[in-house]
């Protein structure tokens, strides 16, 4: 399904056809075009054959059902995963992919080792939001907040990411707020500066995972291009252009970075910057162990001393598989986002 | 800084410098070439094509001073593929320049590891060396390939040698069936070759530039060497 073809398809029909259209899959979520019956029937048979609006997918809830994912099936073959995260206070985040793999190879990160298999289209990025909110009707329910943290780096496919943004936040189609819009990068700079020069007020999200060159580089590839004080002069100036607050993911693996200095080391760097702390419950891999809850927590109390906004995620999804790529699917070795886990305090 | 900026670029001339590997070479529609430091790279956004692909960031292999801005670029997916079928007076946005793979001028020991196409800002660099007739800088060049076909710039290389004497160019053949007659590595670069080539040489900044398992393997060995972190430098082609 591509949204931007809608056009085209319609074309020779008189142009209100195109809102009414749009109105059909984005606003009254419709998965079928007999659904639309403000359309001539011959019209809705034609769009039926030539823009077919059902979505192929599996989807695994956990047992509360507070986590679902999909796995969505491409026109290509191809597949990628996308996770609902229902929270208790009634909001509905998707976490969506951004490619088929991921060129970045994190060290942490199961995606990170099936390399990129390619880019999506803003079109496929918009699809797995899409895909939930016809989940989420018969409830009553709306997606409220979209998340880039899934399977793919956002910046290493920028023009598709920040033009799916534009149809997600779209006032005439899904009508998500972009402060309820989150990217996370893993440290791509000249992304975060282009970001920075968006009129969008879309929340940013900087993958640290550690506060020193020597343990970030060991984890993540892309940190081998800058020292970790290059990348918080560039977020620094996302700051100060944007005036909106920065979200820093630090992903906790026992033995890695959850020493004593690190935490401290940690703390001395987000002092009196515009940003929060997002401290992640590591699933475990074999390559690594996650850190110890009392780490976390000893983190979470370094950062506070310090004057830091800081919360820690729980583990969300795990039964559904939907943790930080390292989540296998029983077919095709296809491998899961990002830790798709609840922002909660310790 | 040099400011970042979009202008519209339109095709000159195309060089192959191998069968997967075309060098494209832009001249600016309309006003100046942009400026821009030996190293970085540039967005290049076909804007004529009839489905759109979103851009995709390409190293600058020509020189600062030269009067073309030019990319190389290994055919490698839907977006290369596309750059290789772009004929002369093709129209694309350039936007850039951005990254910080530059050599400092205060850098006069360097070691550069280039694995395949990650040569091309490498080129750039040392021929601006060329550009200004920089003899006291020394360079080691390791230039890893699979097999001798698949090396690029070749003369342009050898010419460089000859042009500055402190430019040595070690070449690394991964999976080549070694040649008595030739010179050069039949083997990755590894802590050996390091030793071999750098200990004596009192190399001090190192810049990797080719493929992220490439990068990443690279400094790994650098560092199990015990080069300091803050003395390697990438520039990632993912």
């Amino acid at each position: 399904m591509d949204f931007t073809q809608i056009g085209e398809v319609l074309e020779g029909e008189p142009k209100y056809r195109l809102a009414q259209a749009k109105r059909g899959i984005f606003v009254d979520l419709v998965e079928d075009w007999e659904q639309v019956t403000a359309f001539p029937k011959a019209l809705r048979a034609r769009l039926a054959v030539d823009f077919p609006l059902p979505i192929e997918a599996q989807t695994f809830g956990d047992t509360k059902m507070t986590a679902v994912k999909a796995l969505i099936r491409l026109s290509d073959g191809k597949r990628i995963e996308t996770v609902l995260m229902r929270h208790t206070d009634g909001r509905n985040t998707v976490c969506v992919s951004s490619q088929v793999g991921c060129p970045m190879a994190c060290a942490f990160c199961a995606t990170g080792k099936m390399s990129l298999l390619r880019s999506l289209s803003a079109s496929e990025i918009v699809l797995q939001v899409l895909f939930f909110a016809r989940l989420l009707k018969p409830e009553g329910e709306r997606v409220s907040g979209v998340v880039f943290m899934g399977m793919g780096e956002p910046f290493a496919n920028y023009d598709n990411a920040l033009a799916a943004v534009r149809m997600l936040n779209d006032h005439d189609g899904l009508n998500i707020g972009a402060r309820h819009i989150s990217i996370s990068t893993c440290g791509i700079l000249e992304g975060i500066r282009r970001f920075t020069s968006e009129a969008l007020q879309v929340n940013l999200a900087i993958s640290l995972h550690a506060p020193d060159d020597k343990t970030r580089r060991e984890l993540m590839p892309v940190a081998r291009t800058h020292t970790v004080l290059e990348l918080l002069a560039v977020v620094d100036e996302y700051i100060a252009q944007t005036k909106r607050k920065v979200m820093f993911e630090y992903l906790m693996i026992g033995g890695k970075n959850d020493a004593d200095e690190q935490a401290h080391a940690l703390a001395k760097l987000m002092q009196g910057k515009l940003c929060m702390v997002n401290l992640i419950a590591y699933n475990s891999t074999g390559v690594f162990v996650p850190a110890t809850r009392e780490r976390m927590v000893f983190f979470k109390t370094v950062l506070e001393q310090a004057g830091v906004p800081v919360t820690v995620r729980f583990r969300h999804g795990r039964e559904v598989k939907g943790a930080c790529g390292q989540l296998l699917t029983k077919e095709d070795a296809y491998v899961l986002p990002s830790d798709v886990t609840d922002a909660a305090s310790v | 800084m040099i400011p970042s900026e979009d202008t519209i670029y339109r095709l000159d001339h195309v060089t192959r410098e191998s069968p997967e590997v075309l060098t494209l070479s832009f001249a600016p529609e309309a006003g100046e070439l942009m400026q821009f430091h030996a190293g970085q790279y540039v967005y290049v956004d076909m804007i004529e094509r009839p489905k759109r692909l979103p851009s995709r960031p390409y190293s600058i292999s020509s020189s600062p001073s030269d009067a073309f801005v030019s990319v190389s670029v290994k055919k490698l997916g839907a977006f290369s593929g596309a750059l290789h079928e772009l004929t002369p007076g093709s129209r694309v946005i350039l936007r850039g320049p951005a990254g910080n793979f530059i050599p400092q001028p205060s850098m006069k020991k360097l070691v550069f590891i280039a694995g395949g196409i990650g040569i091309a800002p490498f080129l750039s660099i040392l021929k601006g060396f060329v550009g200004r007739n920089a003899q006291d800088q020394e360079v080691l060049l390791f230039y890893s390939n699979k097999r001798r076909e698949d090396i690029v710039f070749f003369g342009e290389l050898q010419g460089i040698t000859q042009a500055l004497r402190g430019v040595r160019i070690v070449y690394c053949l991964t999976q080549q069936e070694e040649k008595a007659d030739e010179a050069g590595e039949y083997r990755r670069f590894d802590g050996s070759m390091l030793k071999q080539y750098c200990s004596k040489f009192g190399m001090q900044d190192y810049f990797l530039c080719g493929s992220v398992p490439f990068v990443t393997e690279t400094s790994q060995v650098l560092e199990h060497a015990g080069v300091l972190c803050q003395r390697i430098h990438a520039e990632l082609f993912y």
